[in-house]
């Protein structure tokens, strides 16, 4: 075999990629794609037409499409409820899976991603600190506050352990995931702290702290667009040298790269990205890490494949997590508890960390 | 049999080093303790103190607020910092990474699922059953760390394993709140205040809750130095010496859930004094030792249970602020500073 | 190659963007409300412009016939203007009673629906008006797709508003009277409660107004937690000169504990015990801790259980949990009736809180 496809695009473009992995890889590919963009569709579609209370009718669904007059007025309201949220989970999934994506390039350890860094913590943290301080400020300026506040938050976590590391040695990879792993946990219980203040919204920053779509709508969903667009620029610049990181500091250097600035900009698209959903949404763990693994078999390690097929892929993951949150009334099947159990409905990361720990645990059970 | 690698000239100085810091320990809380008990609603007198701890019958109100409620949380918050200062240096060298803790590795947070699901469903289990199942989910979260410490040797990863431990009991600790009907949700507000951490509720009967288990816990911790020394080591090194690796790994962490799980069913889920005492002990002893540190970090973490409670209690009086809140808003960066050090050199081991 | 892939999937990773957001741009979030003739129900004409508690003003186009309530305040003031709301959450709550419900129980059981924070239950129900109380939040945003949203005052719970204690319970019957056209039987309840505490306060001892009080809420960890000093119990307690709210230094939010050493330090005269609003394990003589066996009032005996709902939420609740204050506090040979079970508490036609002899 020679080039790999993890090489930089200076020596790719000189070398074909030949050998049966390289072909292989970009058959799989081919196939893959297309595929994972058809299952998100048809989950997106799922998702509005299937409901806990009522379901929507797919003629309705193409009638509203359409712009055609005379749907079902109950039908609108559940399309103008459901279409968001699950548009909303399919771009959370997406940035939040690119995020860990790069993560785990920037780090060289597949178990990185950004809510294990402390990121998604920092802007949870950020935002009920401002709830807290500021409990009565009227809600026009609660909504493009409390995004930038939000970012802040998730930005100034990763200014802070990337200074904490930054001289720490050669081995920086696994400082960053360990100083993460403790400033997390500072975060963690600042937002806890948080619930001393806003007891009575207790429900919604559980929410919020677990990461929930409930309630989200067209306006959340703009704000999502509109903030991840900085990730997405620096995603576009960071890409091409993001590969070469992967290979190791000495071979980026050696092939001329400004190792440094490289690496903040990897980082900061994974901030943003990551900013840009958490603080709509809520910290969702576990997709940043589940959704690269689970491509990466199938389309190797290229950062240029591997981020939009995570992308894909952890668009999945947050759309069946979401519907099986929307869809499933703990009270209903735990009825035998008797009036024990309330009527709500659990945020959607649970149901992500109620597939994610096993999924972890034996990840890294198998890597040893 | 001398601790290996370490002359014995180091041991001595460390062991001087080691008085001293008690000494400047039992100072600090002889002196801020006073305080402690002097200082509240009414605040009384040195010489009724002296009266009402050793005078015998005095009923006044301040004799009585001393002995049934000052004392008591001052006990309180010493015992429940020395139980976490020895359960953080049993876990950081057990598993041979710098920033074990037990909120880290997720054994607060499922004794505090415990007690989430105790508070919000009040018939569920007496008073008395409640350190056990504590102490019982304690041990489930230790015995993952355990099995899967035997394959994975990278102590970044084993600790991984505990963070998504601990986000998964956080996360069903909120899910049970969640739940929670309409009817329930006044409750709340007690059980913020203990998922910050608070020695506010402390009483005679608390503490006798949770000695049984200290009294076998705390000696088992003390006299566990030489094992610690030997996992120091590396687990080949240890098993050169005889060691039976697993078995000891086990055991060691079964004593610091002993530690903890009680204390959190009582006091709450405290973060990062575990983290922060053995770092510190070893600043000031400058030896890695564990028979030295040990006791050392009990003591700086009795010290700093007590400067947090008494920010708490009387900082903003009568308002209470528990004494979690300290812990997580100064505790909680200090460690980080002191973690960095020894963060650097464990990845250089690791890497 | 490599360099127009990136930009190929730079371009559709914003295609994609801009799509959503400008899908989400054109679809509408707004309830549309429908531009009718003017309505006249009562003196109330519609269409309706209403400022609510939150300081927006609503407009209400037809007479709501569907009221969905959020907050429990919203089915008492109902109540007391006799009318029964379409939906709310709140039937499933076994305490309330005939109090709350005197005339029948709501059509729709929001919890049934999926909950009460879930807007597609609103939806189903198919109400055309949601009450809540303030403060506003994120979440009702959506509910303004089902249908319009009006916050009513929740003193002592949210003082963010202006208004304080009895004003702010009496403008919220004022509030809802108007929005569903029942302005006579709105003034008559408000009146109704002036006459009821004038009652009460004649039936006073004198010493009544020196009376110390500090409701608090049931706990077994010994902690104290007290109520807002802004609650309209307290307020109403002063106003009509028969008791007094402790007052604390503390921080008076409603999830701070006070100090026990303070609490003692401040010594009621009488603690009412309340138990939230689950009261089948309140029993102020099992709780025993240090502070507790030394309060005086506990050793005289001076607690008495809650169960009514002194710390929320409207005047019809306020009412029978003043009239259970002075049963316990002046005793029966005061005159005042003793109010029985709360939650199927029944006004007199002349609000008289006293025994008829």
């Amino acid at each position: 075999m020679t080039a790999s496809p993890l090489a930089p695009p200076a020596v790719r473009a000189k070398a074909r990629p030949l050998g049966r992995r390289a072909d292989a890889r970009s058959r799989r590919w081919r196939w893959f794609a297309p595929t994972m963009l058809v299952a998100v569709l048809v989950l997106v579609v799922v998702s509005v037409l299937f409901g806990d209370n009522f379901r929507i009718s797919p003629s309705d669904l193409l009638h509203w499409l359409t712009g055609q007059s005379g749907v079902d007025p109950l039908a609108k309201f559940g399309i103008n409820t459901r279409l968001p949220r699950a548009l909303l989970a399919v771009l959370v999934g997406a940035a939040l899976a690119v995020a860990g994506a790069l993560l785990q390039a920037l780090t060289r350890n597949p178990l990185a991603s950004p809510d294990i860094i402390g990121v998604s913590q920092g802007v949870v943290a950020a935002v009920l600190v401002f709830s807290v301080i500021f409990p009565n400020m009227p809600y026009a300026y609660v909504d493009w506050i409390q995004p930038i506040c939000g970012t802040v938050g998730g930005i100034g976590t990763a200014a802070v352990i990337h200074l904490a590391t930054r001289k720490l040695g050669s081995a920086e990879s696994t400082q960053f995931i360990l100083i993460g792993i403790l400033v997390g946990g500072i975060l963690t219980s600042l937002s806890s702290l948080a619930l001393l203040f806003l007891g009575s919204d207790a429900t919604r920053v559980f929410g919020f702290m677990s990461g929930s779509l409930n309630l989200k709508g067209w306006s959340d969903l703009r704000l999502a667009a509109a903030y991840l667009v900085p990730g997405l620029v620096l995603l576009v610049l960071a890409l091409p040298r993001a590969n070469a990181l992967q290979l190791g500091d000495d071979v980026a250097l050696g092939l001329g790269q400004r190792l440094g600035r490289d690496r903040l900009l990897v980082l900061g698209a994974s901030v943003l990205l990551t900013a840009g959903a958490v603080t709509v949404v809520g910290a969702l763990s576990f997709v940043g890490l589940m959704a690269p693994h689970m491509v990466r078999r199938m389309v190797g390690s290229d950062l240029r494949r591997l981020v939009p097929a995570s992308a894909l892929m952890g668009a999945v993951i947050v759309l069946v997590a979401d519907l099986a949150a929307r869809n499933i009334q703990p009270q209903r099947y735990l009825s035998g508890l008797g009036d024990a159990i309330g009527f709500a409905y659990l945020p959607t990361g649970l149901y992500l960390a109620v597939l994610g720990v096993p999924f972890m645990i034996s990840l890294i059970w198998r890597r040893s | 049999m001398t601790t290996p690698h370490l002359p014995a000239t180091e041991t001595r100085r460390g062991t001087g080093r080691l008085l001293l810091l008690g000494a400047a320990g039992l100072g600090l809380v002889l002196v801020v303790g006073c305080w402690y008990l002097l200082k509240g609603d009414p605040d009384i007198s040195l010489s009724e103190l002296g009266r009402s701890l050793f005078g015998g019958h005095t009923h006044d109100n301040g004799a009585y607020l001393v002995r049934e409620v000052r004392l008591p949380r001052l006990l309180l918050a010493l015992i429940a910092g020395a139980a976490l200062g020895l359960a953080g240096t049993v876990l950081q060298y057990t598993l041979k990474n710098p920033i074990a803790d037990p909120g880290i590795l997720g054994m607060s947070q499922a004794a505090a699922f415990v007690v989430a699901l105790s508070v919000l469903f009040p018939g569920l289990m007496p008073r008395l059953v409640l350190p056990v199942v504590c102490i019982l989910a304690g041990l489930a979260t230790s015995a993952i760390l355990v099995v899967l410490a035997k394959s994975i040797r990278d102590p970044v990863r084993l600790l991984l394993v505990g963070v998504v431990i601990a986000s998964l009991g956080a996360t069903l600790t909120s899910a049970t709140i969640v739940l929670l009907p309409i009817d329930r949700a006044v409750g709340l507000g007690q059980f913020f205040g203990f998922t910050a951490g608070t020695v506010a509720s402390a009483s005679w009967s608390r503490i006798g809750l949770i000695l049984p288990w200290l009294v076998v816990a705390v000696p088992a911790a003390l006299l566990s130095g030489r094992a610690l020394n030997l996992l120091q080591l590396g687990d080949d090194m240890a098993i050169g010496r005889g060691m039976r690796v697993t078995r000891a790994r086990a055991l060691l962490l079964t004593c610091a859930c002993l530690l903890v799980a009680p204390v959190v069913a009582v006091v709450g889920p405290i973060s990062f004094v575990a983290l922060l005492s053995p770092h510190v002990a070893k600043v000031v002893l400058r030896t890695s030792n564990a028979h030295l540190v040990l006791p050392a970090s009990a003591v700086v973490g009795a010290v700093v249970m007590l400067l947090a409670d008494t920010a708490g209690r009387l900082l903003f009086f009568p308002t209470e602020i528990p004494a979690g809140i300290w812990t997580i808003v100064v505790v909680g960066p200090l460690a980080v500073v002191l973690a960095r050090r020894s963060v650097g050199r464990t990845s250089m081991e690791a890497s | 190659m490599s360099r127009r892939a990136l930009r190929r999937m730079a371009t559709v990773a914003v295609v994609i963007l801009a799509g959503t957001m400008l899908a989400a741009c054109s679809s509408s979030d707004d309830s549309s409300g429908k531009s009718g003739g003017s309505d006249t129900s009562g003196s109330v004409s519609f269409p309706l412009t209403i400022t609510d508690a939150s300081g927006q003003k609503l407009t209400l186009d037809k007479k709501p016939t569907k009221i969905g309530c959020y907050w429990t305040g919203c089915d008492e003031i109902l109540a007391s203007l006799g009318v029964v709301p379409y939906a709310s959450p709140n039937v499933a709550d076994t305490t309330r009673g005939s109090l709350v419900y005197p005339d029948g129980e709501p059509t729709k059981d929001i919890s049934k629906l999926g909950g009460e924070d879930n807007a597609e239950s609103w939806a189903k129900a198919g109400v055309d008006l949601i009450v809540t109380r303030g403060p506003a939040s994120p979440e009702v945003k959506a509910f303004e797709q089902v249908a319009p949203v009006l916050y009513l005052y929740a003193p002592g719970l949210d003082d963010s508003a202006n208004l304080s204690g009895l004003d702010a319970y009496k403008k919220n019957v004022e509030i809802m009277g108007q929005v569903t056209g029942k302005v006579s039987e709105a003034t008559a309840a408000v009146k109704g409660f002036d006459t009821f505490m004038t009652k009460l306060a004649s039936a006073a001892p004198a010493d009544a107004a020196t009376t110390t009080v500090a409701p608090i809420f049931q706990t077994d960890d010994g902690s104290y937690q007290l109520i807002a000093p802004t609650s309209p119990f307290c307020v109403a307690l002063e106003e009509y000169k028969i008791g007094k709210c402790v007052q604390s230094s503390a921080r008076n939010a409603s999830t701070w504990v006070i100090n026990g050493e303070a609490f003692l330090a401040l010594d009621p005269n009488w603690i009412p015990y309340m138990g939230g609003e689950d009261n089948s394990q309140l029993d102020w003589k099992r709780r025993s801790d240090a502070i507790w066996n030394k309060l005086t009032a506990v050793k005289e005996k001076h607690v008495y259980n809650s169960t009514s709902r002194i710390f929320c939420c409207s005047l019809r609740t306020l009412a029978p949990a003043i009239q259970e204050y002075a049963y316990h506090v002046w005793g029966p040979t005061s005159g005042v009736a003793d109010p029985g079970k709360i939650n199927d508490y029944a006004y007199t036609d002349d609000y008289s809180p006293l025994a008829s002899n």
